[in-house]
């Protein structure tokens, strides 16, 4: 569901607009992603950008385990997104996120970071 | 469990919060879980813990493994059975072009002789009688000539359809090649049966064709071969209503001959001689006058 100030709250996460035209979403800790969440989270950034790609700020690291589909979903929706920083601060979301990359293929132009100031610095780049 | 897979043994079973398990335990389910995959149980997962620490990281990378395997895998199944099914419906369209004519969907000359082999054999059991009917069309060169193959073709295949129309269930019609075609009438009780499906194919034939745009009739000579007094094999009962055919198209275009009218001047004993497995040319060897329309 979507709030007024333009936060998206879902069972296992929480998503929002940044003044900078970033969107940030947190999984919620030791949430299990599946399908039905990544189409969830998807259609939350639509209603959040007006379907206007935009950069995503993916923090997954409290979150737990991933589902096959709800990766494949990630990838085959990649077209909401102009770039994804993906925070790996824990070894569970550093191996999620290296298998996402490695197995998966994202179409879309993704990266890995332990920092967040330099995950966010290098999604400025691809505000549209 | 899949079989030779050993169990975990000793400290908190599977089900157990992960956060309460030791390193160990954590570390022998992981192992156990690989286990399982190289027995190809796709299925198993290892428990991933809410600590995110490297053993959650191991057991996710593993779970993510097994994922990877049990797509490739199932993807592999359905290929193969989508291969299969493609193999087996090649494997009877080739059946059944083996036994088939392929312009007029017929049974060929092959799985005619089958089914009048067959029939033969189950002649003592049987208290009916059955026929051959050898049919050539009159004239059928002169379509091919005139109006060319592919006329001649529509016709060939109207006939077919005609004769089937003709027939009952039980009945068998072939394509022999060109303009002949045979036909195995099955459970004739009466003479007078024999003659109802005879006339009714007579009739069926004779109606107007529609080549080339024109309605034109063309007739077709017929032979006809009943109860297998004298014949002993297929050969002979077939080069029988062959020669009632000859016998039909020396009267003229669209007669009808039984062979019992010209078994004395035909005995059966000269239409085949023993030798190598039959074929048309072998039986009609026999026959000089090089009929046909």
């Amino acid at each position: 569901m979507s709030d007024a100030d333009g936060v998206e709250i879902a069972a296992k996460f929480r998503m929002w607009l940044r003044s900078d035209g970033i969107v940030h979403l947190v999984w919620s800790p030791g949430a299990v992603m599946e399908l039905d969440d990544a189409v969830t989270a998807i259609e939350a950034m639509s209603r959040l950008t007006s379907g206007r790609p935009a950069p995503l700020l993916a923090d997954a690291h409290e979150a737990g385990s991933q589902s096959r589909l709800a990766r494949a979903e990630f990838v085959r929706r990649g077209d909401i997104a102009t770039a994804v920083a993906i925070l790996v601060l824990s070894p569970l979301s550093r191996m999620m996120g290296n298998f996402y990359l490695s197995v998966n293929k994202p179409t879309t132009l993704t990266r890995l970071f332990e920092d967040e100031d330099q995950a966010i610095e290098w999604l400025r780049g691809y505000v549209a | 469990m899949v079989a030779g897979v050993r169990r975990v043994t000793g400290g908190a079973p599977r089900g157990e919060p992960v956060e309460r398990r030791t390193d160990d335990e954590r570390l022998e389910e992981i192992a156990l879980t690989i286990q399982q995959f190289a027995a190809l149980d796709f299925a198993a997962r290892a428990g991933v813990g809410t600590a995110g620490d490297l053993l959650d990281a191991v057991a996710a990378g593993v779970n993510f493994l097994g994922e990877e395997l049990e797509a490739a895998y199932q993807e592999i199944e359905h290929k193969v059975a989508e291969r299969t099914a493609e193999l087996d419906a090649i494997s009877k369209e080739l059946a059944h072009r083996v036994l088939h004519d392929e312009l007029t969907g017929l049974p060929n000359r092959t799985l005619f002789w089958d089914r009048l082999s067959q029939r033969m054999i189950l002649a003592q059991r049987r208290h009916s009688d059955f026929a051959v009917l050898f049919i050539d069309l009159d004239k059928f060169k002169l379509v091919n000539d005139t109006l060319g193959h592919a006329a001649g073709d529509r016709l060939l295949r109207d006939v077919a359809w005609r004769i089937r129309g003709a027939l009952r269930a039980g009945d068998s019609a072939a394509r022999m090649g060109g303009d002949e075609f045979l036909v195995l009438l099955d459970e004739l009780d009466t003479f007078e049966a024999t003659l109802g499906v005879i006339n009714r194919l007579i009739e069926a034939l004779g109606a107007p064709y529609e080549i080339a745009s024109t309605r034109s009739t063309v007739t077709s000579s017929i032979g006809a071969v009943m109860g297998t007094d004298g014949m002993q094999t297929a050969e002979q009962f077939v080069a029988a209503a062959d020669a009632a055919m000859y016998e039909a198209k020396q009267r003229g275009p669209g007669s009808f001959v039984f062979y019992d009218e010209i078994r004395e001047i035909r005995p059966v004993d000269s239409l085949v001689h023993d030798g190598p497995p039959p074929s048309f040319a072998d039986y009609r060897s026999n026959d000089n006058s090089g009929h046909r329309a």
